[in-house]
């Protein structure tokens, strides 16, 4: 709602601009740009010596003496203007402006018969009559070639008023292409009846007078081209501005006829300009009154335009919208009053920097307000793009379903199947909560509030006379205030847009990165969890540096000391500070490599565990029992990652040498099938259980090997349910795991008793065994 | 040319047959007289050389007669059909034909009498003469005519290339006739231009040889007397003469029949112009009398329109700026603004004749209507256009003729 308000307003303000534009057009002196320093070669050696030539001689240096009196008075003339004294010499200039108005206003009345007869004088009737021939027969000429132009583009500019736009892209195209068709044809009119114009010798009065005529119709038939561009009032589906149908035909009656008058009046300006160019005091005054009267007929079309405008306006809000547009209305009705006033009195600078500073404030909101309308239209194109997928889904499973209710009737199966109703999949957002172009609605809005502000910038120096893009310092006082506010404001807006774009890129990633929940395993995304914040801050750091360093050298302060003080004092910290910065730097480093994620199992030397927080200095490590180190990143030299991709694990049974090794292999890869089939880990495993054959033989036994491979962290889990089962699977099909068994051997021994045989049991097992102490747990596990 | 087909065909049909035909006649006497007029671009004896083989065509005795009733003809036909129209809200060509028309009468008539006015002093009105009329004795009447000759052919032109663009058989022709269409009256003010440029050098040459040139003909300062209804025309017919006045009738001055040529001028011009006003009252008096109704209109996949009665459908589409095709510009020419009325037929007036003819023609349903020639009688109505509105005649003829064979 408010958006369409705001464009009005813009209109309305374009018009106001516009007609700031056409009053001070008979203003030449506006652009007094300071001139461009020019680079000069050092004279050569020959120049060198023929100046001295020059220098001795008596004639020139006395030529020399007087000139450079005289220039030293100008000098002093026109050098050391203070303040007060411009300040004075406005007031006159005023008051010459209010005597003149004056004596215009006693010749008002005599005007037109003042005027009438200096038309007469300059040109005779039959002569006027024959120029205005001419000129009909220009338009007729140029109108003509447009017409012949539009025959072959109808059928184009109608398809493309009736195709259907998406996206507000493709709208833009599409308008573009059609203004491009309009414009062509106008170019062909302009070509058509100024070139025939200018294929005629023209005195120079008449010149003027059919120029002006032949540049007024021109450009009111461009001002037009734009508002269909823009306005599209026939064509909806191409229009650039939210604004309904009637608000439209509205504005693209009313601006074009604003925009004619000025040009009207701008060109008449001209010819009168030129008139008064040559002849008596009178003539002057009269074109001044002549102004003076348009101008008032300017304003008066402006006020009703703003009027009408906002009546319009307001009559279209079906709900109140508060006193806001009544706001804007007086503040457009002070805006054109102040500027009238501004122009009556010839303070076009004046003037001039008052319509620039007050057009941009609106201007900047209803830029801001149309790239919103223009991101809003691409989500919504975009969601019903999305809403069209989805329903067409649901139409697809619907047409399914019954497609299966109907075979399952046919088939006869009389099974009270219900026709499943499948929902479609749902749509995943990449970045749920965020909308699409979130970002790049925000940079765009603060780079057209950038642009804006410059454009504002140069047009103020330009209509002061300061060259805001020039290096060196300016002279005067004000020029040098201006100089500094001007660079203060351009480096705090670009060091906001850029500050801008990365806030909103860094939280964007940040809220879109999710922390894995239990004992999933963490993506790439993790380390920037780590990364960005700290590149967040040193950004910011790095930008408020720049700014105050650039604002304090716009001032005049001497900034290389700083930096180099800056730079001593940095590099002391970093003496002092070196083994952090050693932290911090490497820590980046490894970050960067990607070495070690949040949650992975890691092992530093003889330190192991799980990562469990990141910091810019150090890294913290719990330990599987609970432990945590803290290792600064400085210290790490190296780093073994156990939970990257797949991890390997491989098993051995020992088994006697009696045992059928096929059925082994059978039976392994039995229990591998099953494994695989677990429904908790069974997904985790990349390559499940088999058997590896025989090893190596031992003194007793043969040992079987069988690996698996899964993702890391799964092992530990799949490991203890392997031994488990091909434990089982092993004793029921009747293979004994091998056993350590001591075979004695007593010579001549067959009689011996029971008890002798334990005896010598006993006796050998103390002598196989020693005191050995039970092999402690497998360190790698956690 | 369109000779009037269809023997059985009921007034409207010959009505709109009788303008495009005297309309094509008036059409083709402009441009042999503004054919004419280019060879100006060589000289102006060119001009005079080439004229009896082309302007002369039609200007003598009965030529003229002819041509003067063809252009009554036209006009009259012309007031039937504004009387007849149900809205003047009318499309841009529509609009600038209209008041190009209305621009013709004051325009023409001082250029027809005076012509005819100075045949009767001269005997003959020679290009030298009027030239020079035009250039150095009265460049108002050359501005005039000048704005005549744009006027009279933009006029024309519109009404020859909407009937055209109805045509199957014209439409190949088109893109070559359009170029012509402009170069025809350019070359001819270029030649107007560089004939008049030839008569100021012959008269600036002559007024240096002698101090003066008289003129046979009076000068165009005594004028303006006549009537305040035209501003542009009232002085002009100094140097022309007239061709319905039997010449041998009555031997009268040079003054006297100057002075009754502007009193005939301005008295046509009176007439034509009550004869606009009065139809145009008449017109708001019908329109005013018929009781108006709220009647609303929509669209299959489009919008739903409303109006009050009176407009016809298509008037109704594009008041709204909803495209429709209308290649012949809503005069029951074409059939391509037909749509297919889906509820609320029974309400609807019976097709008339001409509406019927080309519903036949292009062997439509019953529910197919032109909206051109529909004027709801209020209530809701749904109707499906039946064409898109980027539609081009050639393509569809084709297929049409192939399905009807």
């Amino acid at each position: 709602m408010i958006l369409r308000y705001l464009a009005a307003c813009f209109v309305v303000l374009l018009l106001a601009g516009g007609a700031a534009l056409a009053a001070t057009s008979q203003f030449p002196t506006l652009s007094t740009t300071s001139a461009e320093p020019v680079e000069i070669a050092p004279p050569s050696p020959n120049d060198i010596k023929e100046f001295m030539r020059l220098l001795s001689d008596e004639q020139m240096r006395n030529w020399l003496q007087k000139t450079a009196l005289e220039t030293g008075q100008q000098f002093q003339d026109t050098g050391g203007i203070s303040l007060r004294e411009q300040i004075a010499k406005g007031m006159a200039k005023v008051r010459t402006r209010l005597r003149e108005l004056g004596e215009a206003w006693v010749l008002l009345p005599h005007v037109p018969d003042l005027l009438e007869d200096r038309w007469e004088k300059e040109m005779k009737l039959h002569r006027k009559v024959r120029s205005l021939t001419f000129l009909v027969i220009f338009l007729f000429v140029g109108a003509g070639l447009e017409w012949l132009y539009r025959q072959y583009t109808r059928l184009p500019l109608l398809r493309l008023e009736m195709q259907v736009h998406n996206t507000p892209i493709e709208r833009a195209r599409a308008a573009l292409s059609r203004a491009a068709i309009v414009v062509g044809g106008q170019a062909l009119f302009a070509l058509g009846s100024i070139g025939t114009f200018l294929s005629f010798d023209w005195p120079p009065l008449v010149e003027s007078v059919v120029l002006n005529l032949l540049v007024v119709i021109i450009v009111v038939r461009a001002v037009r081209a734009l508002s269909v561009f823009i306005l599209a009032p026939k064509v909806p589906e191409l229009r650039m501005v939210p604004l309904s149908r009637k608000m439209a035909k509205h504005l693209h009656i009313y601006l074009p006829l604003v925009a004619s008058s000025f040009a009207i009046a701008i060109a008449v300006n001209n010819v009168f300009a030129q008139l008064s160019l040559d002849t008596d005091q009178r003539v002057a005054q009269a074109t001044l009154a002549e102004s003076v009267v348009l101008g008032l007929g300017i304003v008066a079309m402006l006020l009703v335009t703003i009027r009408q405008s906002f009546r319009l306006w307001c009559s279209e809000q079906t709900h109140p919208t508060g006193p806001a547009p009544r706001h804007w209305k007086n503040y457009l009705y002070v805006m054109v009053g102040v500027v009238f006033l501004l122009w009556l009195f010839d303070t076009g600078a004046l003037m001039w920097s008052v319509l620039v500073l007050a057009t941009l404030f609106p201007l900047i909101k209803i830029l801001n307000a149309w790239v919103d309308y223009f991101f809003d239209q691409a989500v919504a194109a975009i969601k019903a793009e999305q809403e069209l997928e989805a329903e067409e889904a649901r139409a697809e499973a619907l047409a399914e379903a019954k497609l299966q209710a109907i075979e399952a009737d046919t088939s006869g199966d009389e099974a009270p199947q219900e026709p499943v109703q499948k929902e479609p999949e749902e749509q995943q957002d990449p970045l749920p909560g965020t909308e699409p172009y979130s970002t790049i609605r925000l940079i765009s809005k603060r780079f057209v509030r950038l642009l804006v502000v410059i454009t504002a910038l140069i047009l103020l120096g330009a209509i002061w006379g300061f060259n805001v893009l020039s290096s060196d310092q300016p002279a005067s006082f004000s020029a040098r205030v201006f100089s500094v506010l001007a660079d203060t404001a351009f480096v705090v807006l670009v060091a906001d847009l850029i500050w801008t774009w990365a806030k909103t890129a860094i939280d964007q990633r940040l809220a879109a990165y999710v922390p894995p929940e239990g004992s999933e395993a963490p993506g790439p995304e993790a380390r920037m969890a780590t990364l960005l914040p700290l590149l967040r801050m040193t950004l910011l750091v790095a930008l408020i540096t720049a700014v105050v360093v650039s604002i304090l050298s716009s001032l005049g302060v001497n900034i290389a000391p700083l930096i180099a003080g800056a730079g001593i004092v940095g590099i002391a910290i970093g003496f002092g500070a070196q083994s952090l910065v050693r932290d911090v730097v490497s820590g980046i480093f490894f970050l960067i490599d990607d070495a070690f994620r949040l949650g992975e199992y890691i092992e530093i030397g003889e330190l192991r565990g799980t990562v469990e927080s990141i910091s810019i200095r150090s890294l913290r490590v719990r330990h599987h029992r609970g432990a945590i180190h803290t290792i600064p990143f400085g210290e790490l030299k190296y780093l073994t990652n156990h939970s990257r991709d797949w991890v390997i694990m491989k098993l051995e049974f020992r088994v006697p040498f009696d045992t059928d090794l096929k059925l082994v292999k059978k039976l392994v890869k039995q229990v591998g099938a099953k494994l695989k089939e677990n429904e908790f880990y069974g997904d985790s495993i990349l390559q499940t259980l088999k058997s590896q054959g025989v090893r190596r033989m031992e003194e007793f036994n043969m040992v079987v090997g069988v690996k698996f491979m899964t993702k890391p962290g799964e092992q530990w889990l799949v490991r203890r349910d392997a031994y488990q089962m091909v434990r089982d699977i092993f004793e029921a099909n009747g293979i004994r795991m091998a056993e350590r068994n001591v075979k004695v051997e007593i010579e001549g021994g067959e009689g011996l008793s029971d008890a002798a045989k334990e005896a010598a049991a006993g006796a050998a097992q103390v002598a196989t065994e020693g005191p050995k102490a039970p092999p402690g747990p497998v360190p790698d596990e956690p | 040319m369109n000779a009037v087909t269809h023997k059985r065909a009921p007034l409207a049909v010959a009505l709109r047959s009788a303008r495009i035909v005297t309309g094509l006649i008036l059409l083709s006497f402009v441009t042999t007289h503004l054919v004419n007029l280019i060879l100006g671009m060589h000289s102006i004896a060119l001009v005079e050389q080439a004229r009896p083989y082309l302007t002369g065509l039609w200007t003598g005795p009965i030529g003229s007669v002819f041509l003067e009733i063809t252009l009554t003809i036209h006009f009259l036909l012309a007031m039937e059909a504004i009387y007849k129209r149900k809205t003047l809200r009318m499309s841009a060509n529509d609009m600038v034909q209209f008041l190009a028309g209305l621009a013709i009468i004051p325009l023409l008539v001082p250029h027809v009498i005076g012509i005819g006015a100075t045949r009767e002093i001269m005997s003959d009105a020679s290009y030298e003469v009027i030239l020079k009329f035009f250039w150095q004795q009265d460049p108002i009447a050359g501005l005039r005519q000048v704005l005549l000759l744009g006027i009279i052919w933009v006029h024309g032109c519109l009404g020859l290339f909407m009937w055209l663009r109805s045509k199957a058989w014209a439409l190949r022709a088109l893109p070559w006739l359009y170029p012509l269409a402009v170069a025809i009256p350019v070359f001819a003010l270029l030649g107007y231009v560089e004939a008049g440029r030839e008569v100021l050098i012959a008269a600036k040459a002559a007024k240096a040889a002698q101090e003066q040139v008289q003129m046979d003909t009076p000068t165009g300062g005594q004028n303006s007397v006549v009537s305040g209804v035209d501003p542009v025309g009232v002085d002009t017919p100094v140097d022309e003469a007239r061709e319905q006045h039997q010449g041998p009738a009555a031997p009268l001055t040079p003054t006297q029949i100057v002075a009754r040529s502007k009193l005939e001028t301005s008295w046509v011009i009176r007439g034509a112009i009550a004869l606009v006003v009065l139809v145009l009252l008449l017109r708001a008096v019908r329109v005013l009398r018929r009781r108006k109704e709220q009647i609303e209109v929509s669209y299959l996949n489009g919008p739903t329109l409303e109006s009050k009665t009176g407009p016809s459908l298509l008037d109704i589409a594009r008041h709204n700026d909803l495209p429709h095709a209308h290649i012949c510009n809503g005069r029951g020419r074409c059939g391509t603004c037909r749509v297919r009325i889906l509820e609320g037929a029974e309400d609807l007036p019976e097709p008339l004749q001409l509406e019927q003819d080309t519903l036949e023609r292009l062997g439509c349903g019953p529910d197919v209507r032109l909206a051109c020639q529909l004027h709801p009688v209020g209530g809701a109505l749904k109707v499906e256009r039946l064409l898109p509105p980027d539609y081009v005649l050639e393509r569809k003829t084709k297929s049409t003729r192939e399905a009807a064979q």
